[in-house]
Order: structure tokens, then C-alpha cells, then sequence
């Protein structure tokens, strides 16, 4: 069985990109979410393996939708998309329950060994 | 960077949406808005910026780069942006918008269509139309069944080309009227007026050749508004009315029309002082005095009567409607005009949807056969003159408790009446009014090709376009508000 992902970014370019990296290394996208709000309500009902989120949203950054879904599952696998010289947003997001993060623009071989890396 | 020709598409449907978003978070600001719309501004540029550098597209990336630490300063200082900063964010916007269109205007990009292909497939598709209706009837005559059925079968498919292809020419109006915002905004600057813009409609989809056409009529209408229709604050306040002038450009779909209004709160056409320019030009008879709305519009519409010195002040509405005019006409629309003096102004412009085929009523009256849009075409009715009855000087008809007034298209014509007096009542729906039409002989309904027609000199002004029916002879296609 495939493990399932929910993508989270305000842009559909974004989600498209790296939707379509996960898929073709032989992930399962279950969801998109374009806001931090959007985020937490679609991780409650999909219960995914892995997140992929954006620092970045309206209605709920990323560090904030991190910390929520955090609380509501502790175990819950989330990896932060950055862009460059983002280090102390990302910082915080770790802290915030962020297990890893990868930088923009995505290069699939980056993605894929921090999706391992999180996944176990 | 990996995948950008899969890409490239979703990035310029997406960096056109960040774009209009920028603009319109900008315009938010310049009024006033607050830290919000600064976020707003910072998350589109960080997310084209984000798209640019995942595409490889390094102008645009650096451009978006800039302007996001530039934003960045603006968050940070947390006092509302300085006029001199604005200005600047918006040059920068304009940089941006020019970076991505010159990356879009790369040849690998498949997928766009000139619009003359899209032209030559629609005259194309209405060449078919007309020839299948020849192939119906010779199918019928020759009582082969096994030929008629594969004619319909045939027919059905050509439906769908046709359907597709319009379909294929159809753009959301927004696309051409966006632009129409930063113009409003200039140009109200340049002129001192201050103007709330508002757009409305913006998602109704049109064909794209007369979205194309239809762009510099209605930048002309917006500013005429802008330099005649509307007053400067301090005439407005001295009126009572608010500083803020409202100008609204909007687009709604009226059965197979397009609507585009342009309306203003401004200062209105006073039709007296119209009818008194037209009496000093000779254009009217000493004894009018007062005009109807479609008069006034016919009047200022004329090339002659918006050079007369002074009538821009004047009418309200500036040079040029005659420019409009033809332009609407040649698409095969018409235009409206509203007007209060004091309170504001509205034109109304009529649009088929689609510009190339419609669906019609023949009509033959004095000989000739005359096409009328089916989308005005409620009833027709057998005429008999007994039905007439007079009313203020018109003649008109009742039916089922309605009463509507009667135009007899033998008397548009120039042409005398019909000596049985027989004929046919066509009733039309004109969005804001009911009327209806005498004519002699209904002849059925067809499926035309609209082509365009410059009236001669001396012609009636009723006319929208010409056709050529399905038996090869020409017929003139009625504009159903002018004529009736």
C-alpha cells in the first residue's frame, strides 16, 4: 500500500509540481488544501501519512496549520516547503511539530530523500 | 529545472491570476486599505517568485525577488506606504507583467491559437451550415431513405462542430476588461476627478473576436465619462452629490445578447441643449424641442454633430460616439442611451454572443426578404388592418391585454403600403420594452451567416448585417431596436 500525502499551498502551480513528484516516485496524493485552515480541516478528515506544507498561506500561515495539526495528532508527519532565506521561518516551524523541510524550487531528488527521511 | 514545457501552461494561467491579484491589492492600498492588503501583495509576489524560479525563469524571479524585499520594508516600517512608494510598487508590477508576457510570447508554446485560424474555422463551419441545409432538402426530395438518414446523421454533426467551434472562440470578458482598471485609474488622475471603478460580470464569455473589437469602443465610452460625464469633487460637493464619482462597467448575458453597460453618476446629457445644438446645426426642425433618449443618442452619435464647437461641455458626452456607433453596428449589435441631467448617464451596448452564426425569422416584405434574430422573436401573429387602433398618433395592437405599439417595416422601408393590407404581426421583446412589427409574408426560419454591412448613404439605419439565405440570394438582416 502506497503512502498517502496532502499537499498544502496557496498555489495550484505548486501543488501541481510537487503533487506530480510524489506521485511519480509512487506516492498517493490524497488531498490539497490552498490555506493553513484548509490544511488542518483536510488533515482531520484524510488522516495522512505525510504533509507537505507551505510557510506561506492566507487564512493560517503554514507554522501556525503545523502547530494545530501537531496538537491534534502528535504523530503526524509534516514536511515544510521553503523558499530560500527562509532559515529562521523554519526554524520555527520544526519547533512548531515540522519534522523536516525542503526548499523551493523543488528539485525531485531533494523531495524524495526528505520524504524518506520523514516517512522513516 | 525539471518539466517546464509541461508547466509553462499553469504558470501563465496562474502568474495572470497573481498579477491581477497585485493590482487589485495596489489599487486597495492607494485607497487606503490596511496591512492586509500588504500581506495580500507579498504572498503574489512570493508565489511568483516561487513559480519563476521553479520554471527557470530567472527576469521574472529576480523582478519578483526585488519587489518581495521591497514589500518586506513596507510590512516592517508599519506605517501605510508613502504616494512615491505606491507609485513605485505599481511601476514594478508593470515590470513584472511585462516580464511574463514577454516569457509567454516564446514559440514552444503549442497550444495558442491564432485568432485568424479560429476565423477561418468559423467561416468554415458556416459555409457547412449553409450548405447542409441545400444537402436536407435535396435529401428529402429524393425520397431515399437511406440517404436522409445519413444526412441527419450528418446534420447532428455538423450541430456539434459548429457548437464546438464557437465554444472553442469563447473568452471570459474579464480577460479584455481588467486592463480597464489601472486605465480608469490613470486616466481619472490625469483628468483630476475622483472615481470608484467597478466591474461587473467579468466571467461572461464572449466571443473572443468581438471582445477584441468591442475593447477600444469602450475604452472610448470610459473616457468620455472620465472627461465629460463626471464633474470634479468640488462641482459634485456644490451639487450635493458625494466627492467619489461611481463609474461602472458591467456585462450580463439577456438570452443570445451580450449587455455591456458603461454608467456613470455624473452629470447627465441635458436633452434641451442637445435639441438646441442640433436646431442651430439644421439637424432638427425649429418646432422640436424635446428629445427622446434614443433621439439624443442618434443625434450625438452623428460625425458632424461632435465637432460643433462647444458640445463636448455640452452634451456630456465627449467626440467620437459616432466611432462607437459604427463599430457596434458592424458587430451586429445597437446601443442604448439613459440619461437624467444631474444624476448620471448609462449606454447600453448589445452584443450577439456569437458573432458569426444566428438563428433568424425570414420575413419578405415589398419584394425582398429580410432576416430578423430569433432572440428578439416572441410570437407572430396573422395581421389584418382591422387590428390597428390608434394611439397618441401611433398605431398599435392589443394582444391578450397587452398593448403594444405597431411599426409597419413597408413604411421603414420607404416602401407604400401593401394594397390587400394583409400580413403578419412579429412581436418583439427588446429587453426594456415590448413591440411589434407588420410585415407581409413569413417565409420560416434559418440559421444565417452574419456578415457585416455598411449602410449606403440615404439607407434607413435598421440593418445589422446581411446574409446569404440558402438559396444563394442575398438578404438584409434587421437590427430589431432600430426598426421597430
Amino acid at each position: 500500500m502506497n503512502s498517502t500525502v496532502l499537499v498544502c499551498d496557496d498555489a495550484v502551480f505548486m501543488r501541481t509540481m510537487i503533487g506530480d513528484i510524489l506521485t511519480e516516485a509512487g506516492l498517493d496524493v490524497i488531498g490539497e488544501a490552498s490555506s493553513g485552515k484548509d490544511a488542518v480541516a483536510k488533515y482531520k478528515l484524510l488522516r495522512p501519512d505525510l504533509v507537505t506544507m507551505d510557510i506561506i498561506m492566507p487564512e493560517m500561515g503554514g507554522i501556525d496549520a503545523v502547530r494545530a495539526i501537531t496538537e491534534f495528532d502528535p504523530q503526524a508527519r509534516v514536511l515544510m516547503c521553503s523558499a530560500m532565506g527562509q532559515q529562521a521561518l523554519v526554524a520555527e516551524a520544526i519547533q512548531a511539530g515540522a519534522k523536516d523541510f525542503v526548499v523551493k524550487p523543488f528539485q525531485p531528488s531533494r523531495v524524495l530523500e526528505a520524504v524518506q527521511r520523514v516517512l522513516g | 529545472m525539471t518539466n517546464e514545457h509541461r508547466y509553462a501552461d499553469l504558470f501563465h494561467a496562474e502568474a495572470r491570476e497573481r498579477l491581477v491579484e497585485m493590482n487589485g491589492a495596489l489599487l486597495a492600498i492607494e485607497r487606503g486599505a490596511g496591512v492586509d492588503r500588504v500581506s495580500e501583495l507579498f504572498r503574489a509576489v512570493h508565489n511568483m517568485k516561487g513559480m519563476a524560479a521553479a520554471m527557470g525563469y530567472e527576469s521574472i524571479r529576480d523582478l519578483s525577488h526585488n519587489l518581495e524585499a521591497l514589500l518586506e520594508t513596507v510590512r516592517s516600517s508599519e506605517t501605510a506606504p508613502s504616494p512615491a512608494m505606491i507609485l513605485t510598487l505599481f511601476d514594478a508590477v508593470d515590470a513584472l507583467e511585462r516580464a511574463t508576457a514577454v516569457q509567454r510570447e516564446e514559440p514552444k508554446r503549442s497550444i495558442r491559437v491564432d485568432v485568424e485560424r479560429l476565423d477561418a474555422l468559423m467561416t468554415l463551419i458556416g459555409e457547412l451550415v449553409i450548405a447542409r441545409r441545400q444537402l436536407t432538402e435535396l435529401a428529402q426530395r429524393s425520397g431515399q431513405q437511406d440517404l436522409m438518414d445519413v444526412m441527419s446523421h450528418a446534420s447532428g454533426l455538423i450541430s456539434s462542430l459548429r457548437d464546438e467551434i464557437t465554444r472553442s472562440r469563447m473568452v471570459p470578458v474579464g480577460q479584455a476588461f481588467e486592463r480597464f482598471e489601472r486605465l480608469v485609474r490613470d486616466t481619472s488622475r490625469d483628468v483630476g476627478k475622483q472615481v470608484a471603478f467597478e466591474l461587473r460580470g467579468t466571467d461572461i464569455e464572449v466571443d473572443k473576436s468581438v471582445l477584441d473589437e468591442i475593447g477600444d469602443p469602450l475604452i472610448h465610452l470610459l473616457r468620455n465619462a472620465l472627461d465629460h460625464g463626471i464633474e470634479t469633487a468640488a462641482e459634485r460637493r456644490i451639487a450635493g452629490k458625494p466627492p467619489v464619482a461611481r463609474l461602472v462597467l458591467s456585462t450580463s448575458r439577456e438570452r443570445s445578447l451580450v449587455v455591456i453597460e458603461v454608467s456613470d453618476d455624473g452629470r447627465g446629457i441635458d436633452g434641451k441643449k442637445v435639441a438646441a445644438l442640433a436646431r442651430a446645426a439644421g439637424l432638427l426642425s425649429p418646432a422640436q424641442n424635446e428629445l427622446s433618449a434614443s433621439e439624443i443618442l442618434e443625434l450625438i452619435s452623428r460625425p458632424g454633430f461632435s465637432t460643433t464647437a462647444g458640445v463636448t461641455r455640452l452634451s456630456g458626452r465627449g467626440v467620437g460616439l459616432d466611432v462607437v456607433a459604427t463599430k457596434v453596428r458592424a458587430l451586429g449589435g445597437s446601443m442604448e442611451l439613459a440619461t437624467t441631467p444631474g444624476k448620471g448617464t448609462t449606454i447600453s451596448i448589445g452584443l450577439p454572443v456569437t458573432i458569426a452564426i444566428i438563428h433568424a425569422l425570414l420575413a419578405k416584405t415589398a419584394g425582398e426578404v429580410y432576416a430578423l434574430p430569433i432572440a428578439h422573436v416572441v410570437e407572430t401573429i396573422v395581421w389584418t388592418p382591422a387590428m390597428a387602433r390608434s394611439r397618441e398618433g401611433r398605431e398599435a395592437i392589443s394582444i391578450r391585454g397587452e398593448e403594444l405599439p405597431v411599426t409597419r417595416l413597408r413604411a421603414r422601408l420607404g416602401q407604400p403600403p401593401r394594397e390587400s393590407g394583409a400580413g403578419h404581426v412579429v412581436v418583439l421583446d427588446l429587453d426594456k420594452r415590448r413591440t411589434s412589427l407588420v410585415v407581409d409574408e413569413l417565409l420560416g426560419q434559418q440559421e444565417i451567416v452574419v456578415k457585416s454591412f455598411q449602410a449606403a448613404r440615404g439607407m434607413p439605419q435598421i440593418f445589422s448585417g446581411a446574409t446569404i439565405l440558402s438559396n444563394g440570394t442575398p438578404a438584409l438582416i434587421l437590427d430589431a431596436r432600430a426598426v421597430a
